[in-house]
């Protein structure tokens, strides 16, 4: 080997490493912004980082054919580790032509995202990219049909956990990238997701918009979900990201890890007893009656502005990770919304995929109902979400905390399942109530003519109301084993640490990738 | 920047004033209630101040961020 190739070599791969080059990289940082590759080492264990595809890139040669310099992929990818385990990540570099996807060597990133799969490692993008450019047309004096025969985006939503971070504007190409993850995360006010920025949709659509109001975060993570979680700062998103994996196995084909844990499975919150008003018209806070039963500052909130009317959180028990579904009452009485019925559809689908038990606290009014509701799609998206929970082999628990009333009621667990075996094991507090519908309401539609007829219309329907309120008394599903067992409500945590040990001797039997990915 | 408005945390009807005129509240104390899916919600104070004027009336029928109350 001569000198000269080692020296070209060198020379390369020192290039690489400055990425857009200097002034490119000064104007970024003046942005408070991090290039690709900090952001890998800022996400990253130390030193773990083992770049693949360094000197990919444009070669610049004079008319003999010698090499004069070389700009680099605007995609940096390669094995990384978070807490010791492998992963995958690729990062755009937008200091180089914007990050667009067609610099990039396409076959560098998507061999990246291949990677992941063949080799069962978590996939972490760092989108950052504007999309396509037509600059690039004129280069290579032809057009493409668009698409990329060998990314295995679908596949692997079934086979490894993906993770993506928006880091500015990312529009065609680089928003689905960012938005078909498992999980999302986006950096509030310099962040936006789009099918398309302004200039585009003012010329196809004639409308002025700016790039914040198109697909920024209040947007993406409260209005649309496409995205599910706001960060900060750029840091924040990267802890975001590695909290997440913390949950999750690395693969479909193995069960998440235990963690250590020094909070007591036993332990009992009196609190909770009285978490629920007596006044069944007021709401409570359901955050800390979450936070009381998971482990001590275990909740990861997946998407807490998006259907929040149901609040999804990674959580542990005991050491072990499960997803935790909780209904919130501030937030449109809790009912399942087109919105929240997306959320869950997405959620459960994610436990299930990845082999965490599910542990639903329910307290659901039903479908939400209404005009806006009708027209949102509410139905089909509930349906959807009904069937992501038929669909669920892992292991499921609920307890009905207050209501459970109607088509959305009847979602608390698998009825059947996709063997037709499942148990739907259900707990009860006291302050629990159900039915196909509320009493309320239902007392009036059923005894019409009777309360119409009655001497004092308002004082029957009253009495008929009481009537099926001492019917509505858990106590006596209980009886007919409607229920497994109403419990205290300050037991919760121990009854549920107990079930996640029975819970995860099944997830850790023989798991693997279920047939259906995330849809 | 302050908020102007108190808005409306669901849609329903308002079921209940709970806060008097140009008395001082605390940011979160509750201002009114609204009836939604046969639940009391609460709509609060997004910081310290007065209701100056209603919006709304109880039995009213609200959109969801709809304003229901002046702040001064």
């Amino acid at each position: 080997m001569d000198d000269e190739a080692l020296q070209e070599l060198h020379e390369r791969r020192a290039a690489a490493l400055r990425l857009g080059g200097d002034a490119a990289v000064a104007a970024w940082h003046a942005q408070g912004r991090l290039t690709a590759r900090e952001r890998i080492d800022a996400f990253a264990d130390r030193d773990s980082f083992q770049e693949l595809g360094r000197i990919a890139g444009a070669g610049r040669y004079d008319a003999q054919g010698r090499y004069q310099g070389f700009t680099p992929s605007n995609s940096v990818m390669g094995r990384a580790a978070v807490d010791g385990r492998p992963l995958m990540v690729v990062a755009d570099d937008f200091t180089i032509r914007g990050g667009s996807s067609e610099a990039a060597v396409a076959e560098k990133w998507i061999y990246a995202e291949r990677m992941a799969l063949d080799f069962r490692m978590p996939l972490v993008r760092f989108v950052d990219s504007a999309g396509g450019s037509v600059k690039l047309l004129a280069k290579a004096g032809r057009t493409k049909l668009p698409g990329y025969p060998l990314w295995p985006s679908t596949a692997l939503m079934g086979a490894v956990p993906v993770a993506s971070v928006a880091f500015g504007a990312c529009a065609g190409l680089g928003a689905i990238r960012a938005v078909a993850a498992h999980f999302s995360v986006m950096v509030r006010d310099q962040a936006q997701v789009f099918a398309a920025g302004p200039p585009v949709v003012k010329q196809g659509l004639g409308v002025d918009v700016d790039k914040e109001a198109l697909g920024g975060t209040e947007l993406c993570t409260r209005l649309s979900g496409a995205i599910l979680n706001a960060a900060a700062d750029e840091r924040d998103a990267l802890a975001q990201v590695r909290r997440f994996l913390s949950y999750l196995p690395s693969h479909a084909w193995e069960a998440p890890a235990r963690a250590s844990v020094d909070d007591d499975p036993q332990r009992r919150d009196e609190a909770l007893n009285h978490a629920i008003p007596a006044n069944r018209r007021r709401i409570y806070a359901a955050r800390p009656i979450a936070v009381s039963i998971a482990d001590r500052d275990s909740l990861f909130e997946l998407a807490p502005d998006f259907g929040a009317s149901l609040r999804t959180f990674l959580a542990r028990l005991d050491g072990h990770a499960v997803g935790l579904m909780l209904n919130d009452p501030a937030v449109a009485g809790g009912a399942l919304t087109r919105a929240a019925a997306q959320k869950m559809e997405r959620f459960v689908d994610l436990c299930d995929s990845f082999h965490l038990p599910v542990v639903h606290l329910v307290d659901q009014p039903g479908v939400m109902i209404g005009p806006d509701a009708e027209r949102a799609g509410t139905l089909l998206a509930a349906a959807r979400a009904g069937a992501a929970i038929e669909q669920a082999s892992v292991p499921w628990v609920s307890v009905v905390l207050r209501r459970a009333y109607g088509v959305g009621g009847s979602m608390l667990g698998p009825w059947s399942g996709p063997t037709g075996t499942a148990l739907n094991h259900r707990f009860a507090w006291p302050s629990a109530r159900w039915g196909s519908i509320p009493i309320e309401g239902g007392v009036a539609a059923a005894h019409r003519r009777e309360i119409e007829a009655a001497a004092d219309p308002q004082a029957r329907r009253l009495e008929l109301e009481a009537y099926y309120e001492q019917l509505g008394s858990p106590f006596r599903s209980a009886e007919a084993f409607g229920v497994v067992d109403i419990i205290e409500p300050a037991e919760t945590r121990a009854l549920l640490c107990r079930w996640v040990r029975d819970a995860v001797r099944l997830t850790q039997l023989q798991p693997a990738p279920k047939r259906r990915t995330q849809r | 920047m302050s908020a102007r408005h108190v808005r409306a945390p669901a849609t329903g009807t308002v079921w209940q004033l709970a806060a008097e005129l140009d008395a001082p509240l605390a940011a979160g104390s509750v201002v009114l209630y609204v009836e939604s899916m046969k639940m009391e919600i609460p709509a609060t104070m997004p910081q310290a101040g007065r209701v100056t004027a209603w919006l709304v009336r109880v039995g009213d029928a609200v959109e969801e961020g709809q304003p229901l109350a002046e702040l001064g």
